[in-house]
């Protein structure tokens, strides 16, 4: 909170001093602000869209989608350390979380399709393993990946990181992908059936256990690429897998649970809220954040944004 | 004496007995033992017994699962720590006050949350356990931040605590029990079970899953209240997910939706991991994790579950098994039912072991 005052008063200083500069000062800050939202934004929709969709179309909450993202972090942070190229480790790395995804798929969660209260707690407890597995084999280490575009943007008297922006448009790219994968593609017509009707899509031909594997190792590839590329500006640690499943969850609460256009817009929303409290605030309230936006949706409108193009709740 | 009334005699002396034997045994362990560590274990057992039988009342009787539990168990003793060190309150009256505040805050949860179905309840206990960890972390000033608040202890000397834990434990056990059995039993259940048909006959559901909620909330504050005066101290470690995990995983050993059954997961629990403390203690959460993924999916009655079906049917194990295809290829059932099929289904359940276990 005392940041927060400092920072006002700091801009309404610089606002009355210099006449133009205060201005500029602003209005830069402003767009970094929102640029570094932005960026923070499509990465985490990385993480929530696979999220959102294992629950849109199973109605499973994989609670262990945290835990993938770390093990795919970790993964390609070995695999750099014995090979030297970024590029191979990460998409081996992505691979193998998505073997997990498929693994996880077939022994714990489809045999037990029909309690969803117990898969609840699968799914944790499977998390729980992935996070001990890397504690026990990694160890109570802080890592990073070191990819890395050196140099910066100026647009406009903004500067901007490069690399930020590569992120930017990479993950925008993945989800063009991904939307284009399920708007037009034959297995992506069969996600949206079992999506709408189980039991419909079946008898219409659609090997409803191949699809759902399928939905599961692309969700869990696309959680793996987030925690790459995540891993690349934050420090990460084997627990930190369920600070960013906390951040996947309230994204597709608000966007609405199973909703991937709102979870898309919802994690715009929530990355420049959170870069704004970062740096208005601090960077330690942003859990609480995510939080209070979680109570305030289900308190308010618990169909989250998706209820804004579907009409009623 | 007809024969019916005396077997009744024989399984209401049975019954009895297999409370009484542990008890006598609990409460004697003082004057049988001398080392202090032992009780040290028996102590924090009982403690999380209670912690394990509040989380029972809310996921195992109501079927709202909360996932971050530790929010009412680290809360409980934050609330001590600031009314026992600010305000002088006298520590017994600390334990209700940190219960009665925990119920309140569980509304706070409870009330946008429960009234809608769905695993909503779970996302938001916890994230909620990890909000407040990251504000008693970002706080310093007020929380001391990571080093934790320091306490007073409500007794001093470790067989009395033993004693003081033992009965709370008893006593809060025996309302949770009395609460969860007897007077809302059939509304719990109906709710868990089968939510439309709850609601078509008349229960209010949001009522009772609330009700349960708050119960459970305030037990496990007052469980948190007496840990943190026992260690004398509590830290952001009591609200991490993994105390969270804690009551799930022994809810989950001992059998969901007894109460009887997380405490003697507890027991268990607490035990065997302190007492192979030097040789599992870095993988002792991988274990209870394992070990939670291995009972929910392949036992999800518990251990109690399957000692209640040993005395009902030697036999009930194998009409269970159809609720997993790997228990079901281990017990060898199905129509072709052959031995090489119970082997390789052996192969298979003991790889997936492996594979969870390490």
């Amino acid at each position: 909170m005392r940041n927060l005052i400092l920072a006002l008063y700091n801009h309404r200083v610089i606002a009355k001093s210099g006449q133009s500069l205060g201005v500029v000062y602003v209005i830069a800050t402003a767009v970094q602000l929102v640029i570094n939202g932005l960026m923070l934004g499509a990465l985490y929709a990385l993480a929530a869209v696979g999220l959102s969709l294992i629950y849109g179309v199973m109605g499973v909450l994989n609670l262990s989608h945290g835990s993938l993202l770390t093990m795919a972090v970790f993964i390609t942070y070995s695999l750099y350390l014995l090979s030297g190229n970024v590029l191979a480790a990460t998409i081996l790395a992505v691979v193998l979380v998505a073997v997990i995804g498929i693994a996880i798929e077939k022994g714990a969660v489809y045999p037990f399709r029909a309690w969803e209260m117990r898969l609840l707690v699968i799914t944790f407890g499977i998390g729980k393993v992935l996070e001990q597995i890397i504690y026990v084999v990694w160890g109570p280490i802080y890592i990073t990946t070191p990819i890395y575009v050196p140099g910066s943007l100026e647009i406009l008297g903004v500067t901007i990181s490069a690399y930020r922006m590569v992120l930017l448009v990479l993950s925008i790219a993945l989800m063009t992908g991904l939307w284009i994968f399920i708007q037009r593609s034959k297995w992506g017509k069969a996600i949206r059936a079992i999506a709408q009707d189980e039991e419909a899509a079946s008898i219409f031909g659609v090997n409803v256990k191949r699809v759902r594997t399928l939905t599961f190792a692309l969700a869990s590839a696309l959680t793996a690429i987030a925690g790459t590329l995540l891993s690349s500006i934050y420090m990460f640690r084997s627990a930190s897998g369920w600070e960013y499943l906390l951040i996947a969850l309230s994204i597709t609460i608000v966007g609405g649970l199973g909703d991937i256009r709102g979870a898309v817009v919802a994690s715009f929303m929530l990355g420049v809220m959170e870069s704004c409290i970062g740096y208005f605030v601090s960077p330690l309230w942003r859990t609480t954040a995510y939080f209070i936006f979680i109570i305030i949706v289900l308190t308010v409108k618990p169909s989250g944004l998706s209820g804004l193009w579907r009409g009623g709740s | 004496m007809t024969s019916k009334a005396r077997s009744g005699f024989r399984t209401t002396t049975l019954k009895l007995l297999t409370w009484l034997v542990p008890l006598a045994i609990l409460a004697l362990i003082p004057s049988l033992t001398e080392n202090i560590y032992v009780i040290h274990i028996l102590i924090l057992a009982n403690i999380y017994a209670i912690f394990a039988a509040s989380w029972d009342l809310i996921s195992g009787y109501t079927g709202q699962v909360s996932l971050g539990h530790a929010l009412f168990f680290g809360g409980g003793g934050y609330v001590s720590a600031f009314l026992a060190m600010w305000y002088n309150v006298p520590p017994s009256i600390c334990l209700l006050i940190s219960g009665a505040l925990m119920a309140i805050i569980s509304l706070v949860v409870g009330v946008p949350c429960l009234r809608l179905s769905g695993p909503y309840l779970a996302i938001a206990t916890l994230a909620f356990a990890e909000a407040f960890r990251s504000i008693v972390i970002a706080l310093p000033h007020i929380t001391r931040g990571d080093e934790g608040m320091p306490l007073r202890a409500l007794i001093l000397g470790t067989t009395p605590n033993y004693y003081a834990s033992l009965v709370l434990m008893l006593v809060l056990v025996i309302i949770i029990y009395l609460i969860a059995n007897r007077y809302f039993r059939l509304p719990f259940i109906a709710v868990r079970e089968n939510e439309a048909a709850a609601r078509a006959s008349g229960i209010n559901v949001t009522k009772y899953r609330l009700l349960a909620f708050t119960l459970s909330a305030f037990f496990a504050g007052i469980a948190g209240s007496f840990y943190a005066f026992y260690r004398m101290a509590i830290t952001p470690e009591e609200l991490s997910i993994d105390t969270s995990f804690m009551p799930l995983t022994m809810a989950v050993i001992g059998g969901m939706g007894t109460v009887t059954g997380p405490v003697l997961g507890a027991y268990i629990l607490v035990v065997l991991t302190e007492s192979l403390r030097v040789i599992i203690y870095r993988i002792r959460i991988l274990i209870y994790a394992a070990l939670t993924v291995a009972f929910i999916t392949l036992m999800p009655g518990g251990i109690l579950g399957a000692l209640r079906g040993l005395a009902k049917r030697p036999s009930s194990l194998r009409s269970r098994s159809s609720e997993h295809p790997l228990l079901a290829a281990l017990m060898g059932q199905g129509k072709s039912a052959t031995r090489a099929r119970a082997f390789a289904g052996f192969v298979v359940w003991s790889t997936y072991f492996l594979l969870f276990s390490l």
